[in-house]
C-alpha cells in the first residue's frame, strides 16, 4: 500500500474513534450532569426523617412517606396485572400461533400503542376505570391505567428474549418425552428469563416515573391509604404539584432525587441478579 | 470352543425397529422445487446393535432418524408414507401416545446441549417429567447412566454445577447419559462426534459399544470411518435413497453396489 494512502486510512480511522469516544462522554456527562443538579438543589434535605415522616403544609415541610408507599404500591399493582398478560400474551405469539396476518396485526397493535403518549392513557383510564367502572381516584384504576401502558413493553421484550431460546433446545424437551406446556414452562422460560426480567425492570421504572397517567387516576390525595380503593399521590405527581403550584422547589428537588436514586437502585439490584443468575 | 467375539450376535428374529416402503416429502421448502427427503425406505434394525447410517449431507438421514421418535412432525412437518414400527407395533398408530414413543427412542443432537440447570437435575428432567420420583431412586439412576455415558468420574464430585459449563465433549455425553436414564429401547444419534475433538469423539464410541448390549443404537455419520469402528449394520443413504444395507464388514470390504464402493473409498461425499 502507498504511504499515501495508508496514512489517509490511519487518519480516518483515528477520527472515527475519537468521534464515538467524544459521542460516548457527551452522554455520560449529560447523564452525569442531571444526577449532579438534582443533587446539588435536593440533597439537603434527604435523611432518613424526610423517608419516614408525614407531608406538612401541603408538602412545605416534613417527609414523603405516604407518597413512597403509595408510589411503590402503584408500581405492584401495575407490574401484578401487566406482567402475567404480557408475559401470557408473549407466549401465545411466539409458541402456539403460526406467524401470519393475526400476529402481525397484533404486533403492528402493541408497538403503536407503545407510541401513545402517557396523558391519553391517563385520560382513557380516567374514562373507563375512574368514571365508567366507578373505581374512582385509586390506586387501583392508576395501576390498571399504568399496566396498559407498559403492556407493550413487556409483550414486546418478553416476545424477544422467548424467539431468543434456540429451537434445538425445544426439540431436546420432546425428545425427552416432555409436552408442549411443559417445553415451554421448564425450558423456553427458564432459559428466556434474563430477557423478560429487563423488560420487566424497563417497565417498572416508566411506572415509577409516569406522572400524567397517574394525576388523571390516581388522584392527588397526600394521606397514607388504607386499601387499593383509595386516592393516593405518586412521587412524581408529588414533584409536579409541588413546583407547579410554586409550593416549595426545594421539596421538589428532594423529591426527585429520591425518585431518581430509587429508580437507579432498582436497576442496580436487577443488573445484579441478572449477573448472579447468568 | 471358541467364541468369535468381534462377531456380532445379534437376535436376528424380531427385528426391535422396522421401516416399510418409508417415504416422507417436506411441505414448506423456501424457493425450489419440492423433492423428496426419503425415497422406499425398508430397514430392519435388531436389537443389541449399532446400525450406522451413512452419506452425503442431504441425503435424508437425519430426516430419518426424526421421523423414527416424531420430531420431525413437530419442527418441519411433511407428507409421510409407509410405515415404522417398533417392536412390532406401528409408531404412527392412533393409540401410540408420541410422548411415550419418545421416551422409547432417545435422541442425540448434532451439537452438545445442555439444559440451563445443575447437571443433576438435566438427568433427571425426562425421568421426573414421566412421573419417576423420590430422591433414591433419582440419585441411582443419576450413578446408572452418567456411569454407562463413562461422565460419573469426571462429574461425580459436582453434581450441582450448572451443566453448561461442561465442556463440549462432557456435554454430548450428558446428552446420551440423559437419554439414557429414561431406559429407551433405542437411541438415536444424529451425527453426535461432527462438533467433537478426536479423544471426545473415542469417549463417545466407547460409550456406544459399551451400552449397545441393552441400549440398541442408531448412528447417523458424516464419518465412514466411525461407522466400520463401532457399527455391526450400516446402511448407505444417498439423495433420499437407501443403497445398500447389511453387516459393516461385508458393506466395507465387498459392497455390491458402485456408488457405496465410491463414497466410502472417499471419490464423493
Amino acid at each position: 500500500m502507498p504511504p499515501e494512502s495508508r496514512n489517509r486510512n490511519l487518519f480516518w480511522n483515528n477520527l472515527f474513534i475519537n468521534m464515538s469516544m467524544l459521542t460516548t462522554l457527551a452522554v455520560a456527562g449529560l447523564l452525569l450532569a442531571i444526577i449532579l443538579y438534582l443533587v446539588y438543589h435536593g440533597a439537603e434535605k434527604i435523611s432518613l426523617d424526610f423517608f419516614l415522616a408525614n407531608p406538612q403544609d401541603l408538602g412545605r415541610s416534613g417527609g414523603i412517606f405516604p407518597i413512597l408507599i403509595s408510589t411503590i404500591l402503584l408500581g405492584i399493582v401495575s407490574l401484578a396485572i401487566a406482567v402475567p398478560l404480557g408475559i401470557g400474551t408473549a407466549i401465545f405469539l411466539t409458541e402456539y400461533t403460526k406467524e401470519g396476518w393475526t400476529t402481525t396485526l397484533i404486533r403492528f397493535g402493541a408497538e403503536c400503542l407503545a407510541g401513545i403518549p402517557s396523558i391519553i392513557f391517563g385520560l382513557f383510564g380516567f374514562g373507563l376505570f375512574v368514571v365508567t367502572l366507578g373505581m374512582g381516584w385509586s390506586i387501583i384504576s392508576g395501576g390498571l391505567t399504568l399496566a396498559c401502558m407498559v403492556l407493550p413493553t413487556i409483550i414486546r421484550t418478553s416476545e424477544e428474549a422467548i424467539k431468543s431460546v434456540p429451537k434445538v433446545l425445544r426439540d431436546l424437551g420432546f425428545s425427552l418425552g416432555a409436552t408442549k406446556s411443559q417445553v415451554v414452562w421448564q425450558i423456553v422460560l427458564p432459559q428466556a428469563r434474563n430477557g423478560i426480567f429487563t423488560g420487566v425492570i424497563l417497565a417498572l421504572g416508566r411506572v415509577l416515573g409516569e406522572t400524567a397517567c397517574v394525576i388523571f387516576t390516581t388522584g392527588i390525595s397526600m394521606e397514607m391509604p388504607t386499601s387499593l380503593f383509595d386516592s393516593a399521590r405518586s412521587m412524581s405527581v408529588h414533584f409536579y404539584l409541588l413546583a407547579r403550584e410554586g409550593i416549595s422547589m426545594e421539596m421538589a428537588y428532594s423529591t426527585s432525587v429520591a425518585l431518581v436514586g430509587m429508580v437507579l437502585i432498582i436497576n442496580l439490584g436487577a443488573n445484579f441478579l441478572i449477573a448472579k443468575k447468568a | 470352543m471358541i467364541i468369535d467375539t468381534l462377531q456380532p450376535t445379534p437376535n436376528t428374529d424380531h427385528p426391535l425397529l422396522k421401516t416399510e416402503h418409508l417415504s416422507f416429502t417436506y411441505r414448506f421448502r423456501l424457493g425450489g422445487k419440492v423433492e423428496p427427503a426419503l425415497t422406499d425406505i425398508s430397514l430392519e434394525i435388531f436389537p443389541g446393535t449399532v446400525y450406522a447410517i451413512i452419506g452425503p449431507s442431504r441425503s435424508g438421514k437425519s430426516t430419518f432418524l426424526r421421523l423414527i421418535n416424531r420430531l420431525q412432525e413437530i419442527s418441519n412437518p411433511g407428507d409421510m408414507e409407509g410405515k415404522i414400527f417398533l417392536e412390532n407395533k406401528d409408531i404412527y398408530s392412533d393409540d401410540y401416545d408420541p410422548n411415550v414413543l419418545r421416551r422409547e427412542v432417545g435422541f442425540t443432537f448434532d451439537k452438545p446441549q445442555a439444559l440451563d440447570m445443575s447437571i443433576y437435575d438435566n438427568i433427571v428432567f425426562g425421568p421426573r417429567l414421566a412421573g419417576i420420583s423420590g430422591k433414591e431412586k433419582l440419585d441411582e439412576l443419576v450413578e446408572e447412566s452418567l456411569n454407562a455415558a463413562f461422565l460419573w468420574d469426571e462429574v461425580k464430585d459436582r453434581l450441582t454445577m450448572n451443566a453448561t459449563r461442561l465442556s463440549g465433549g462432557q456435554k454430548q455425553r450428558l446428552s446420551i447419559a440423559r437419554s439414557l436414564a429414561l431406559k429407551p429401547k433405542l437411541l438415536l444419534l444424529d451425527e453426535p462426534c461432527s462438533a467433537l475433538d478426536p479423544i471426545s469423539t473415542a469417549n463417545i464410541e466407547r460409550t456406544l459399544l459399551a451400552i449397545k448390549s441393552r441400549t440398541t443404537c442408531v448412528l447417523v455419520t458424516n464419518n465412514t470411518k466411525q461407522a466400520s469402528r463401532v457399527a455391526d449394520f450400516t446402511a448407505f443413504f444417498l439423495m433420499s435413497k437407501l443403497i445398500e444395507s447389511g453387516p459393516t464388514t461385508k458393506l466395507f470390504m465387498n459392497p455390491s453396489d458402485q456408488r457405496t464402493d465410491d463414497f466410502i473409498s472417499g471419490k464423493f461425499g
